[in-house]
């Protein structure tokens, strides 16, 4: 078993950490002390697939797990609490979730025998579908990212889809964090005014200058992320990650009202909703000049140069769609998780 | 035009959540008909499907046109449209477009000053499901999986009080019902490199009794019956339908559950095959089991309580055992009466939760002890409610009639007497659940009609919360009256071969 994972030597050791960090994470009573913890955990998993030559899938890891999902995880623990009471649990129902834990585990270990080996040429994955993306993919839409090309067009739906996802979690969290000012009671109000203003621990030169400078690095980054997607790991989803990200530091660095004032929050919301509109957009489009939905091919009528282009340049457009929804919904769902939906103050 | 019927029926509710999503920031008031107009659009094109495949059969369906370009692969998403998922297409998203104009007054009134992004995510839930419902891919199956997942947790979270907590259980199951399932899709694309459907199903047999699809199957079961709410995974259901707000509930509890069941369906049927059940008899008698104790247990719940939301939730429960146990009865009536019950309990619980919610609209909190007099206040919607209730229990020619009808035949045949007496069980606890109420709701209080008594003024439910459930209770009826053809049309047709009779 050993000998067959590719660089041995470092992939035992990097699995050895994420199962470590992963008890770590869960026996931590400090749930701050946790969050860091599952960052950390993410950021070995990161390793593990760059390992496995998934390169898209680790800067996906590194951008949202050990990246945003941290801040999140943090700004919701700067509204409710880092301590975390003690669930009063018997033995018998410990004993109950081991034996359940056990067997499952033990369950899913027989079928290991089953599996093929690792990088088999003849594994039943490489026989199927994957030779004709590996022989098309530049033919038919001209792009040598295999991942891209798979995720935005031969199965563009599903990216499609999940963008909706991206979409829903930002309204739902909306929907049920945000307190509309009209709504907020008085005495709330009160306590906000009477809050000391003189003094703000928050409040550093340093990080707002390290910040002003990082920030267009940042975005200058992100944009290279979601346009050069076709040629190099990255697309939408990064891209608009790292673009969400370098809005967060501003708001984390500055404060709320700082990046509200940049940007509205109903020009934020309506922006998370452009994205996924403009990815159904181009998705209708196709149908209306006579293919599928999502065949970017049809597109070579409005869009220059031949078929395979029209693809390339249907892929752009909707990566573009997913990055602006990606960008403002991280935006969006971090400044009502700091501020509990008051989008008043924050973290 | 007829080809692109299939997508359309996706993207009537998709384009217009996301439209409805703009309306929410310049025009709220257009935000509800947009909802409407999109889930019209997906219900016409979903009729017009039931007769094109009752025609000429399945209707397969290529995004961005990536056909079987690899050989005799598919690279691309493919969608269908067969005798298995027709029906429940149409039946959702028929549901779904009454349930949308019956949702606004109670919108209105419980969810004020929230209701921004409502029709936006009630859009979403239906898109997902009927994803779910339409596709040919396992792994596009879980994105609108995730998408119906999603959405549902917002829309039963915005209710008061409890509702979050519940929402949060349900998230824990929900997610871990969803993660199953990706495993279960990881081990079956390791076996057979492709996620199509279709392609799967060809691929599988030569694969014979490999234990990695044995695990896949298994995982794929527990992530569907977690999504079910089936014994013992049913613990999230009634706290989280009971105290979400009720048009949620009213959306959510008719057609989130038919949809895991038939996704449970489709891998039993069509992905693998009933050969493969029947060539593991273990598990087929465990799940009978499970079955008649889920038909049991949802009985037994709905007798003990006194809250009418909490009563038809349980009912949801011991329903959701009727269908899983005539799926693993395997054999030609137990299917049909499983492939029949997915339609005729998403319209029967539609029925009863948009009753219920009449009557919660106007009395308040539906206590049992609420409901005294309701007979005269509430004539119309108690009528409804009496048919919604006969539909339950069973009395011909409603639609429940027959799908018990096809089950209790498919129990005898397979000699599983004990599902045949929870089904007789649970028929008889809903007809006394009947009885306690007409009892409460009529007899209760000195007839008005009499003499000297005091006079019960009325007080019916608006009209367009009316109107619609009265039209579901008495499509129950249709429904029951149209059981031959549909079943000889279409659901016959979905029966394996060697099973149909």
């Amino acid at each position: 078993m050993m000998p067959s994972l590719p660089i041995w030597q470092f992939d035992l050791p990097l699995l050895v950490l994420v199962v470590l960090f992963a008890v770590v994470a869960l026996s931590i009573r400090n749930l701050m002390g946790a969050a860091i913890v599952f960052g950390a955990y993410s950021f070995m998993m990161c390793l593990i697939w760059a390992g496995m030559g998934a390169v898209d899938v680790a800067f996906t890891e590194a951008a949202v797990g050990a990246g945003v999902s941290t801040v999140f995880i943090v700004s919701t623990i700067y509204n409710t609490s880092a301590t975390m009471k003690r669930r009063p649990g018997g033995m018998a129902f410990k004993l109950f979730i081991g034996v359940v834990v056990t067997v499952a585990g033990g369950f899913l270990l027989s079928a290991l025998p089953d599996f093929p080996d690792w990088g088999d040429p003849n594994s039943p994955v490489n026989a199927t579908v994957a030779p004709y993306y590996i022989t098309h993919s530049i033919p038919d839409t001209h792009v040598p990212n295999l991942v891209t090309s798979v995720l935005a067009d031969y199965r563009g739906f599903d990216t499609l889809l999940e963008t909706v996802v991206v979409f829903i979690a930002c309204i739902g969290i909306y929907s049920i964090l945000r307190i509309e000012p009209a709504r907020t009671s008085i005495d709330e109000t009160d306590e906000e005014i009477a809050a000391p203003a003189s003094y703000d621990p928050t409040d550093s030169l340093i990080v707002r200058q390290a910040s002003r400078f990082m920030v267009p690095f940042m975005q200058l980054f992100a944009l290279y992320v979601i346009a050069h997607g076709h040629y190099s790991p990255g697309g939408g989803f990064q891209g608009g990650v790292i673009l969400g990200a370098s809005l967060i530091l501003l708001a984390v660095s500055f404060d709320l009202k700082f990046l509200l004032s940049r940007w509205r929050e109903k020009s934020l919301m309506l922006l998370v909703a452009t994205g996924v509109g403009l990815y159904a957009a181009v998705g209708l489009a196709c149908l209306f000049m006579g293919g599928n939905f999502l065949d970017y091919g049809t597109l070579d009528a409005v869009l220059p140069g031949k078929q395979d282009m029209a693809r390339s340049h249907g892929i752009l457009l909707v990566e573009i769609g997913v990055g602006i929804t990606v960008m403002f919904s991280m935006l969006a769902i971090h400044i009502n998780l700091a501020s509990n939906g008051r989008l008043e103050r924050g973290l | 035009m007829t080809e692109q019927l299939p997508i359309i029926v996706i993207l009537g509710p998709l384009l217009a959540a996301i439209l409805s999503a703009f309306a929410a920031w310049f025009r709220p008031k257009w935000s509800h008909p947009l909802v409407v107009l999109g889930l019209a659009v997906s219900c016409a094109a979903a009729l017009k499907l039931v007769f094109i495949v009752a025609g000429e059969g399945a209707q397969n369906y290529w995004l961005g046109g990536w056909g079987n370009q690899a050989h005799d692969y598919v690279v691309g998403i493919q969608i269908t449209v067969d005798s298995l998922n027709t029906l429940l297409l149409a039946a959702v998203s028929g549901i779904a477009l009454l349930t949308a104009l019956y949702a606004k007054r109670l919108v209105d009134a419980e969810l004020a000053g929230r209701q921004r992004y409502f029709y936006a995510l009630f859009s979403l839930l239906v898109t997902g499901l009927l994803g779910i419902g339409i596709t040919g891919d396992i792994f596009n199956l879980y994105v609108f999986m995730e998408i119906a997942a999603l959405s549902s947790y917002v829309l039963i979270a915005c209710g008061k009080g409890r509702a979050y907590m519940a929402a949060f259980n349900y998230l824990i199951m929900g997610t871990m019902g969803a993660c199953l399932y990706l495993l279960g899709v990881g081990f079956i694309f390791v076996k057979t490199g492709t996620l199509n459907i279709d392609d799967v199903s060809t691929l599988l047999p030569a694969l014979g009794q490999a234990q990695a699809l044995f695990v896949g199957f298994v995982l794929i079961l527990l992530g569907a019956w977690a999504k079910m709410a089936f014994f013992p995974f049913h613990g999230w259901l009634p706290n989280a339908y009971a105290h979400a707000p009720t048009a949620s509930a009213a959306v959510l509890a008719p057609l989130a559950t038919k949809v895991a069941v038939y996704a449970m369906l489709r891998i039993m049927v069509t992905v693998y095959s009933i050969d493969y059940i029947l060539d593991s008899p273990g598990i087929q008698s465990v799940v009978l089991l499970l079955s008649s104790i889920a038909i049991v247990v949802g009985s037994f719940f709905s007798l003990t309580q006194t809250n009418l939301k909490l009563i038809a939730c349980y009912f949801v429960v011991s329903e959701i055992g009727y269908m899983v146990g005539g799926a693993w009865l395997a054999n030609g009536p137990g299917l049909t009466g499983a492939m029949y019950h997915v339609v005729a309990d998403a319209a029967m619980t539609s029925a009863l939760f948009m009753a219920v919610g009449c009557i919660v609209y106007r009395l308040g909190q539906a206590q049992l002890n609420d409901l005294q007099g309701a007979f005269f206040k509430m004539p119309v919607t108690m009528a409804a409610f009496v048919v919604t209730m006969a539909a339950l229990i069973g009395v011909p020619p409603t639609c429940g009639f027959f799908s018990k009808w096809y089950l209790i035949q498919g129990a005898a045949q397979a000699g599983v007497w004990h599902f045949v007496a929870a089904l007789l069980l649970s028929s008889l606890v809903k007809a006394i659940i009947l009885f306690r109420i007409v009892e409460i709701g009529y007899n209760r209080v000195p007839h008005p009609a009499v003499e000297g008594n005091p006079a019960i003024p009325r007080n019916e439910a608006p009209l367009s919360m009316l109107i619609p459930t009265v039209a579901m209770a008495l499509g129950l009826i249709a429904l029951g009256l149209a059981t031959s053809p549909l079943v000889n049309t279409i659901i016959s047709k979905a029966l394996p071969d060697g099973l149909a009779p």
